[in-house]
C-alpha cells in the first residue's frame, strides 16, 4: 500500500499532515451513537410486602394507578460528541443553564413520549417502546399528568382519576385497628419527577429488552416510607374504618395529610427503574 | 517541489490547529459591573403580581457580593451593597474589570450572605420581616453573553430576583407567587414573621421537589439560593455552601 508513496520524507510529511488535520478536527467527532429500542413495564415487586411507618402503622398499598406523560432517560454529565447533537436533534434536549435550583439530572438521551396511565395492579402488559442511546444511564424523569379520557382510552369518566393524577389506595393496620384509606392526587401542571435511579450500562446489544418502572412506598436509601407523618386514626374522624381524601377535601387535617403524601409522593423517592432481562 | 509544497501545507494546518479557538490581541476594554434589585425590590412586589393577594415592600435588600469573575479577572470583594434604593433600573455600582478584548460567557460571582427587611400587607393586615440569609451561594457558569471591545467600556449585572422567596415550587418552571404561608407563620399574630416562627411551620402545599424541605424557613433558604441571576434574566448554575 506503500507504493503509491515513493519516498519516506512524501510519507512522513502526510503523515504528520494527518495528525494535524486530526488536531483540527478534534472538537468534532463523526461518529454517530447507535440507538437502542426498549420495551417498558411496570414492576410491582415494590408493593409485595406492607411497610412500616414511623408511627407505627403497617400499610398494604392495594392499588397505585398514576397518569404519567414522556419518561426520559438520562445519562450523566455532558456529552462529548457534537455530531450527536445534530445527528439526534430530533430528541435530545440539551439543557440549557438551569434556573438556579431548578434543575437536577444529566442529559436526556432516551424517551418514550406520550400520556400513559400505569397500573401496578395491572402489570401484564408494556407501556411502550423507549428509544435510547447508547450509553451509562444514570437517571429517568417523567412528567406527572392529569386524566383525560380523550387521550387515555382506559379511563372512564366515572374513573377517580379523570382531572386527577395519581390514585393510592390500601389499608393501614396499627394496634388492632384497621382502616382503608384512598387518596387521590392532584400533581401541578408540568410537573416533573426528576432523577429516579436508573443505573446501568446500555449497550448496543441491549435493543429489544425490558426495562421495569417500580413503585416503592418503602425507600430503602433513606429508609423511610411514603406513608411516614401520616396517622390514619386521626384522618378518620367518624371512626368508620375508612379514609377518603383528595384535593379538594376541606378538613385542615386532611389538606394536612393531603400535601404531606403528594409531597412525599411527588419526590424521586419512590420510584426505581431496572433492567429485567 | 511536491515535497516543498506539501511541507507548506503540513505548516500551515499546524498553525491553523494549533491556534484552536483563542483570538490574537486584539486590545483590552473594561467592564463594569453593577447589581440591580429590579422594581420588584426597589418599589415592592404588588399584589396583582401575588396569587394570594398580599403586597411586599422592601426597606432594606443588603446582599454581600464576591468572587465576581469574568474571563480570567476577579472582583474579589466582598461587597456589601443594599438593592433597595431606587435607581430608575441603573442598578449600583460593584466594581470594574479590564479584560482582553473579546467574548466571555460562564461568569461566576457568589452572594455571601442577605439581609433583608420590610412589611407584606393586605386586606389592612400587615407583616414585617427581618431576615439573615448567610449561607454563601456560589453561582457559577452564567450565561451571560459579556462583549468587550478593543477601548470599550460593556457591562455585567448581577440581577438580585427577590420575588423567588415567593414562589411555590422550587421545580416548577412557571411557580406562582404566594405568600399566605409565610403570612400564617406569625404564630403569636404579633404582625412580626420571625425565624423560629419560621422554622416551626409546616410548608403546605409548597412543592419542594427531591429537595429535603420541611419547614418554611427551609423553604426561604432553598428560595434564596436562587436569587441569583446574570444581565437581566440569564441563570446560572448555584450551589449552597453550608446551611
Amino acid at each position: 500500500m506503500f507504493e503509491r508513496f515513493p519516498n519516506r520524507t512524501t510519507l512522513g510529511v502526510l503523515t504528520t499532515l494527518v495528525m494535524m488535520l486530526a488536531a483540527l478536527a478534534s472538537c468534532t467527532d463523526a461518529s454517530e451513537t447507535p440507538r437502542v429500542q426498549l420495551s417498558i413495564r411496570l414492576d410491582s415487586s415494590g408493593l409485595e410486602e406492607a411497610v412500616t411507618t414511623d408511627l407505627g402503622w403497617e400499610v398494604e398499598t392495594t392499588t397505585t394507578r398514576v397518569v404519567l406523560e414522556d419518561i426520559q432517560f438520562t445519562i450523566a454529565g455532558e456529552v462529548h460528541t457534537s455530531s450527536l447533537l445534530q445527528k439526534t436533534s430530533d430528541f435530545f434536549i440539551t439543557p440549557a443553564h438551569a434556573h438556579p435550583g431548578h434543575y437536577q439530572g444529566g442529559e436526556v438521551t432516551g424517551v418514550l413520549e406520550g400520556a400513559y396511565l400505569a397500573d401496578w395492579s395491572n402489570t401484564s402488559e408494556p407501556i411502550g417502546e423507549a428509544t435510547l442511546l447508547v450509553g451509562r444511564y444514570e437517571a429517568v424523569n417523567f412528567t406527572l399528568g392529569r386524566g383525560d379520557t380523550a387521550t387515555n382510552e382506559a379511563l372512564t369518566s366515572d374513573d377517580p382519576l379523570v382531572g386527577q393524577t395519581a390514585l393510592i389506595e390500601g389499608i393501614a393496620r396499627k394496634d388492632g385497628q384497621e382502616i382503608a384509606f384512598s387518596f387521590v392526587l392532584g400533581a401541578p401542571t408540568g410537573r416533573q419527577i426528576i432523577g429516579i435511579p436508573f443505573k446501568a450500562e446500555v449497550g448496543e446489544d441491549a435493543n429489544g429488552k425490558r426495562l421495569g418502572l417500580r413503585f416503592l412506598p418503602y425507600d430503602k436509601l433513606e429508609e423511610d416510607t411514603l406513608y411516614d407523618a401520616l396517622d390514619f386514626a386521626a384522618l378518620d374522624g367518624d371512626g368508620d374504618g375508612k379514609i377518603s381524601i383528595s384535593e379538594s377535601s376541606e378538613d385542615d387535617a386532611d389538606q394536612d395529610a393531603y400535601n404531606t403524601l403528594r409531597r412525599t409522593f411527588q419526590t424521586h423517592d419512590h420510584f426505581e427503574v431496572v433492567v429485567i432481562d | 517541489m511536491q515535497n516543498k509544497m506539501l511541507s507548506a501545507l503540513v505548516l500551515s494546518t499546524g498553525l491553523l490547529a494549533f491556534s484552536g479557538c483563542t483570538g490574537g490581541d486584539a486590545g483590552e476594554g473594561t467592564v463594569a459591573v453593577n447589581t440591580y434589585g429590579e422594581a420588584f425590590i426597589e418599589e415592592g412586589i404588588p399584589a396583582e403580581e401575588v396569587t394570594d393577594g398580599w403586597a411586599v415592600t422592601f426597606d432594606r435588600f443588603e446582599v454581600t457580593l464576591s468572587g465576581i469573575t469574568i474571563g480570567d479577572q476577579t472582583l474579589e470583594g466582598p461587597y456589601k451593597v443594599d438593592v433597595s434604593g431606587a435607581t430608575d433600573g441603573a442598578g449600583h455600582s460593584v466594581g470594574e474589570l479590564t479584560l482582553p478584548a473579546g467574548e466571555y460567557s460562564g461568569q461566576d460571582f457568589e452572594i455571601e450572605r442577605v439581609e433583608l427587611s420590610g412589611v407584606a400587607s393586605k386586606d389592612g393586615v400587615e407583616k414585617n420581616f427581618a431576615w439573615t440569609f448567610d449561607a454563601p451561594v456560589h453561582y457559577m457558569d452564567c450565561e451571560a453573553n459579556t462583549v468587550v471591545e478593543d477601548g470599550g467600556n460593556a457591562s455585567f449585572q448581577i440581577t438580585i430576583h427577590a420575588d423567588h422567596y415567593l414562589y411555590d415550587s422550587l421545580v416548577s418552571e412557571d411557580p406562582s407567587l404566594v405568600f399566605q404561608g409565610i403570612a400564617d407563620a406569625d404564630a403569636d399574630d404579633d404582625g412580626t414573621i420571625t425565624k423560629e416562627e419560621l422554622e416551626a411551620a409546616g410548608i403546605g402545599a409548597l412543592d419542594p421537589g427531591n429537595e429535603e424541605v420541611t419547614n418554611m424557613w427551609q423553604w426561604l433558604v432553598a428560595q434564596n439560593a436562587t436569587l441569583g441571576h446574570v444581565d437581566g434574566e440569564g441563570h446560572c448554575d448555584a450551589h449552597t455552601h453550608g446551611n
